[in-house]
């Protein structure tokens, strides 16, 4: 009955123009990216249910967890069954969410709001996350960085557009923003389902053996070719090559963290001038050196190696955490426009990662390989707020105020960035015994069966 | 003959969600740099 969601409807014509493609990953990602401006419904939906922010926080974590469970185990069928098939479930699960989270708004019901918006939504995260990566890099081989850029910025430019329509939305569909969460979550389904499934619909693999003209692809080792075969999960999940990138993604985004979760109390500790105004307006900046830098620096790879990205990333960044510790306070311009390069390495880091696996590991598992990395992702997304607000709390009780509140989070940033930085330099090409044969993975085309 | 006219109807939907991505990004964008000039003018 699904037929025309099949990996083999899906097939470009010859001579289907590549940047067709790009728009529906992006359709997926700016809705998914929504996730990420959860916090606009969280003090009216305290109201609403007359509960705790901890209560309403755990649907934002039940989402994050099951974004990475559903990428780290749902990667292998989304490659089996092509980008078309997998945003539609995206697509169905992120609109189900939405309108299960709004049915338990409407009735009082938390552990509704739980299983939709958390549950069901979260596997519309996770496997929308994944479902566009394999299919841009198989259409961009020779530009893997601004081709997995330009999905990923949407993920970060989702939460952009979400956050002042979801507050636009609150302030004007009911009487109070209590009573405007069921109709605002109701549109945003209904609105992103539609985008997810044009995306959907539009999404195409290339044909068989097509390569960009005049591009060859480098051999491996065993004088194969990664990007026409490619290394099974299992085989890249025992490899230290993937170790390696999962402690250096770990690390990345648990820096980020380190800034993101405090951003706001943070400038306002470290400049006295600052009110909440200009502390919101300081989240805004850094929101868009989140997005900026997911597809700047990942297109910048392209150039300059994915390997020399991340010593910049962890490198440069674990200089900058240095200064902000040191020197943080001395002058406001300085202090935005150096979280404001750690944040754009933060969104880089995302971006970059499924160039650097495909680089390694080849392009027909670098979907199912990427879901499983993202499992750092969520470990940092428990560990980061964890250092950062246990320190805050030890400061605090030592008796610690202003900028000093911050100091022991920020060198334990800087540790962290250091360790990412050494692992990343570890990181080395697949050694000929590492890639066997037996189990080089044939194309995904050839895993269809009627 | 309907091959083609299925290709077409695909590019034309491509783009369409060109023109819709593009707008939704200027929209996020511009109202986020709105509140980040708080920081500057505040």
């Amino acid at each position: 009955m699904l037929s025309f969601l099949d990996r083999e409807k899906s097939v470009a014509p010859p001579g289907y123009s590549r940047w067709f493609i790009p728009p529906a990953a992006l359709a997926v990602h700016l809705s998914i990216g929504q996730v990420y401006a959860f916090s606009v419904f969280k003090t009216p939906l305290v109201d609403r249910f007359d509960t705790t922010l901890t209560a309403i926080g755990v649907v934002f974590s039940i989402s994050i967890v099951m974004l990475g469970l559903s990428a780290a185990f749902g990667g292998k069928w989304v490659e089996r069954n092509g980008p078309r098939k997998a945003m539609f479930v995206s697509g169905v699960c992120w609109g189900t969410g939405f309108l299960v989270g709004a049915l338990g708004v409407a009735t009082g019901q938390l552990w509704l709001l739980y299983l939709g918006y958390g549950v069901i939504g979260g596997i519309g995260l996770g496997i929308g996350y994944i479902s566009p990566v394999s299919t841009l890099i198989k259409w961009f081989p020779d530009r893997p960085g601004m081709a997995t850029g330009m999905a990923i910025m949407g993920f970060g430019g989702g939460a952009l557009i979400a956050s002042p329509l979801s507050a636009a939305m609150l302030d004007n569909f009911a009487a109070t923003p209590a009573d405007a969460i069921v109709p605002a979550f109701l549109t945003l389904g209904a609105v992103y389902f539609v985008a997810m499934m044009l995306g959907s619909m539009t999404v195409k693999v290339p044909p068989p053996g097509w390569k960009p003209e005049g591009w060859e692809p480098k051999p491996t080792v065993t004088g194969g070719d990664l990007t026409t075969e490619g290394v099974t999960v299992e085989r890249a999940f025992r490899t230290p090559q993937f170790w390696l990138l999962w402690i250096v993604l770990f690390c990345n985004v648990t820096a980020g963290i380190g800034i993101l979760e405090q951003a706001a109390p943070m400038i306002q500790d470290f400049f006295a001038n600052v009110g909440p105004a200009e502390a919101a307006g300081y989240v805004g900046v850094l929101s868009l050196c989140n997005m900026l830098g997911r597809f700047v620096w990942s297109s910048t790879s392209d150039a300059l190696g994915r390997k020399r990205t991340y010593i910049g990333y962890l490198g440069i960044g674990c200089l900058l955490y240095l200064l902000i510790a040191v020197a943080g306070t001395g002058s406001i311009v300085l202090f935005v426009a150096v979280t404001g390069l750690i944040l754009s390495f933060y969104g880089g880091g995302f971006a970059t990662i499924p160039a650097y696996l495909k680089d390694l590991f080849g392009s027909f598992n670098v979907g199912a390989i990427h879901g499983r990395l993202l499992t750092a992702w969520s470990c940092a997304g428990i560990a980061g707020p964890l250092i950062v607000n246990v320190v805050a709390d030890y400061q605090l009780s030592a008796g610690y105020s202003g900028a000093d509140l911050y100091t022991l989070s920020l060198y334990l940033m800087v540790g962290v960035m250091a360790v990412g930085f050494i692992a990343n330099m570890l990181v080395r090409p697949l050694s000929k015994g590492q890639i066997d044969q037996d189990e080089v993975a044939e194309p995904a085309s050839s895993h269809q069966s009627a | 003959m309907e091959h083609n006219s299925a290709n077409t109807a695909a590019k034309a939907a491509a783009l369409f969600l060109w023109v819709v991505v593009i707008i939704a990004l200027g929209y996020g964008v511009s109202r986020t740099a709105l509140q980040a000039a708080a920081l500057f003018t505040g």
